[in-house]
């Protein structure tokens, strides 16, 4: 319980202009969690993730990364270097359209690979074999290895996403929608995924999502958002079963299978 | 002997915000005492509190007053007053859990969702499985069933989905809540076995058994929940 | 053809070497930056020049900066002296800067070329401008500058070698056979222009300086004497160069590469030596030695 946070959130805001669309969150996250944060459109969650994932530079407060051997790191105010590495060694983000988390004119291999060959990897057959096991992990056919992403569906590409970040052993995960956009049947085996991955990993999971359904199923602890503020936070069982903001409770009984 | 939960001046309420603000008091200063190993039934009237027990026992509902301990080797832990992370740890390592509900993620077949909490104790997949697969036949789940998804089971067969996963982790202290409500004859006795078997390795129960017979064959003590929570 | 003596009529309508002086000294400053920081594209302000762009003036615009009164000019283009490209490039010098001109690789001191490396090894002293149409090497695989700048400056280039990737994936080996990447003195990634892979190794260590100007895009770098250059490829299909089953058809060359010439509508071709000046120096040597 003394072992200290892996990402530390204090006082994080973020405006444009006079719209604030996000205000004063703070928490931390360990290793191994799973923290959901659920809100409607508009709420702030896509603008908090977004800061916490160093893709955008709050207004006031501040995110910390704790490095293995550097210890708490403010991720904004280290430089832009630092932050790229950051981002494509020990950090993850798996984005709501595939699209924009995916080099779509590469095949599903060289997604995969990639990387491995920014972190200086020169062997072919080795980027290879590493790809293919990734593959297979995330349950994709690994003869499509050489397919490009546009051959794949909705669903798949969401996998590939995944395998694409996870090949770097990433310590913190980042998840915007991951299931949105995807078919009902679909959903549930990325959720099954994730949770597994997460916990045989030790992953630490940021996950955004308007699903409360997602949330019960995947999360440890919730953050409720309304209007750029946090309202209710606690263990998630216990903030959908037992809500005590009116927001929450509204937002709980709107929801089937909340 | 020594404690195993220690509940004193627990009040619970409800206030519904959708509803005018109304508020509904559960619990108002309820009290209980486990010793480890004991099994406690909770009885009384629909929308006691039983439940609610149970639940602010598990963390699952948070108290307005009071507060809920449970033992953690060789300390009491406040459930009421805990943080996520160490509810979570408690869960993970000493608090078992029988709902009425099964919500499990869609699609992933009945044998893994078993495994599940013995994986989450620190059990590897091997010896997970063993566990899960002695608790399916005991609780006579055919194996035909243990790649589908439950969802398209029974009521019956659900229920002892659940019981199962409760059951699997081995935890010190278990909380049931109505764990024979859709079972035949023949599945409420191997539940109660099983039950048993856990109060042989050391387990302290408390559980909600609306069926007479089963309360019987497993509870030591009974204590009544009166209408607004007090122990008769 | 031998060295031609000057020109008889100079042009007296232009600054020596076409250039005023205050290009040829920006240019100069942006090909000191080059040199000083090896395979590191510098911007420099590409001038109007006396023909489009895509028709080598940012190879003319250098060749121009560093020309001197006492300079031997080569100028060649996919490794012939006669082409027109050549011919008129030479030309251009030899009006406005009245300077020597040469066939010969071993007697110029700068020598201009568009998409080949001479055959005949260069020593040190001289100079190698090469015309460049593309100068970023990961243009088609990132279209933007600002991306592109980026991953320069944090050494990021993992999207190289996931396009080399790509090929072997695709292909079975890395089809790039002509502009392939290199990596400069173990730091910058650049293109070598599109002379064909076969000329990369002549990159590495070269004992002249190798100069690259791109007039449209803008650009200047440069690969300092005996730097080390580095073809990319994968430590299981390593960088191979292309050979020729057969020797070149007029001097039995072995070790140039070779265009293939069609000489009839029947079939019928011939291999010969790019570099028409090494080609000439191996027929005439033989010649003298009787040899057919």
């Amino acid at each position: 319980m003394s072992e200290a946070p892996l990402l530390r959130a204090s006082g994080l805001g973020k405006s444009y202009g006079r719209i604030e669309a996000c205000r004063d969150v703070s928490f931390g996250l360990w290793p191994g969690e799973v923290l959901g944060v659920v809100g409607e459109s508009g709420s702030g969650k896509t603008t908090l993730l977004r800061c916490l994932a160093g893709e955008i530079e709050p207004s006031s407060g501040t995110v910390e990364f704790r490095d293995l051997q550097d210890g708490f790191l403010d991720v904004h105010r280290m430089s832009e270097a630092r932050r790229r590495f950051l981002m494509r060694t020990q950090w993850g983000i798996v984005h709501q359209n595939p699209r924009d988390g995916l080099r779509m004119t590469v095949s599903a291999g060289a997604n995969v690979g990639e990387r491995l060959m920014s972190a200086g990897a020169r062997h072919y057959g080795r980027i290879r074999t590493e790809a293919l096991e990734w593959l297979e992990r995330v349950e994709l056919d690994t003869a499509r290895i050489d397919d490009l992403p546009e051959l794949f569906s909705g669903g798949m590409q969401q996998r590939l996403q995944i395998a694409r970040i996870l090949v770097s052993k990433p310590r913190l995960v980042f998840l915007d929608e991951p299931t949105g956009g995807l078919d009902v049947s679909v959903q549930a085996r990325i959720l099954d995924l994730l949770r597994r991955l997460a916990r045989d990993l030790g992953l630490a999971v940021v996950i955004v999502t308007h699903d409360l359904g997602v949330a019960r199923l995947l999360t440890h602890r919730l953050m409720v958002m309304r209007q750029g503020r946090v309202v209710e936070e606690g263990l998630t069982d216990q903030v959908l079963d037992d809500p005590h903001d009116p927001y929450t409770q509204l937002l709980v009984s709107s929801v089937i299978g909340a | 002997m020594a404690r195993a939960i220690e509940v004193s001046g627990l009040d619970k309420g409800f206030t519904l915000h959708l509803r005018g603000g109304v508020h509904l008091s559960v619990l108002d200063g309820f009290a209980l005492e486990v010793e480890v190993g004991e099994c406690v039934a909770l009885r009384g009237p629909s929308g006691a509190g039983k439940s609610t027990v149970l639940r602010c026992l598990y963390g699952n509902y948070l108290p307005d007053r009071g507060t809920v301990s449970v033992r953690d080797g060789e300390a009491m832990v406040d459930i009421a007053t805990a943080g996520p992370r160490e509810i979570l740890a408690l869960r993970r390592s000493t608090l078992g859990y029988v709902s009425q509900f099964l919500r499990v993620v869609p699609r992933v077949g009945a044998l893994d969702l078993v495994m599940e909490p013995a994986r989450e104790r620190g059990l590897d997949a091997g010896a997970a499985r063993e566990r899960a697969v002695t608790l399916l036949e005991r609780l006579h789940i055919p194996e035909r069933l243990w790649d589908l998804p439950p969802a398209t089971f029974s009521g019956g067969e659900q229920q002892r989905i659940n019981i199962a996963r409760g059951l699997v982790g081995e935890h010190p202290i278990l909380l049931l809540d109505e764990p024979t409500a859709s079972l035949d004859a023949a599945n409420r006795a191997s539940v109660v076995e099983l039950i048993k078997m856990a109060k042989a390795r050391g387990a302290t129960v408390v559980g909600i058994f609306h069926d007479r017979e089963v309360r019987d064959a497993v509870a030591d003590r009974v204590l009544d929940i009166g209408s607004m929570g007090a122990a008769a | 053809m031998t060295a031609l003596a000057t020109q008889a009529l100079p042009s007296r309508a232009h600054n020596f070497a076409y250039l005023d002086e205050q290009t040829k000294r920006m240019i100069r400053r942006a090909l000191l930056k080059a040199v000083a920081v090896p395979g590191h594209q510098v911007p420099f302000a590409s001038r109007e020049m006396p023909l489009p762009y895509g028709w080598g003036t940012g190879g003319i615009q250098v060749t121009a900066s560093i020309l001197g009164a006492d300079d031997v000019l080569k100028v060649i283009d996919q490794g012939a002296d006669d082409t027109t490209n050549a011919v008129n490039i030479r030309r251009l010098f030899a009006k406005t800067a009245d300077v020597a001109t040469t066939t010969r690789t071993e007697e110029a001191t700068v020598i201009q070329t568009r998409h080949r490396i001479p055959e005949t090894p260069l020593r040190e002293g001289q100079i190698l401008v090469f015309q460049v149409p593309i100068p970023e090497p990961l243009r088609w695989l990132e279209p933007r500058e600002t991306e592109t700048l980026k991953l320069h400056a944090l050494a990021d280039y993992g999207l190289m070698q996931v396009d080399l990737y790509e090929d072997i994936a695709q292909y079975g080996r890395i089809a790039q056979s002509y502009d392939y990447p290199i990596e400069v003195h173990g730091r910058y990634v650049s293109s070598p222009s599109p002379i064909p892979k076969f000329d990369n190794p002549k990159l590495d260590r070269n004992p002249a300086l190798l100069l690259f100007g791109a007039g449209r895009e803008k650009r200047i770098y440069a690969i300092p004497p005996y730097t080390r250059v580095k073809s990319l490829d994968f430590d299981d299909h390593p960088f191979t160069v292309e050979k020729w089953d057969r020797p070149c058809d007029l001097c039995g060359a072995t070790d140039s590469y070779l265009d293939e010439v069609v000489t009839d509508d029947k079939g019928g071709r011939l291999f010969c030596c790019s570099d028409t000046d090494y080609c000439e120096k191996r027929r005439a040597a033989s010649a003298e030695k009787g040899m057919p």
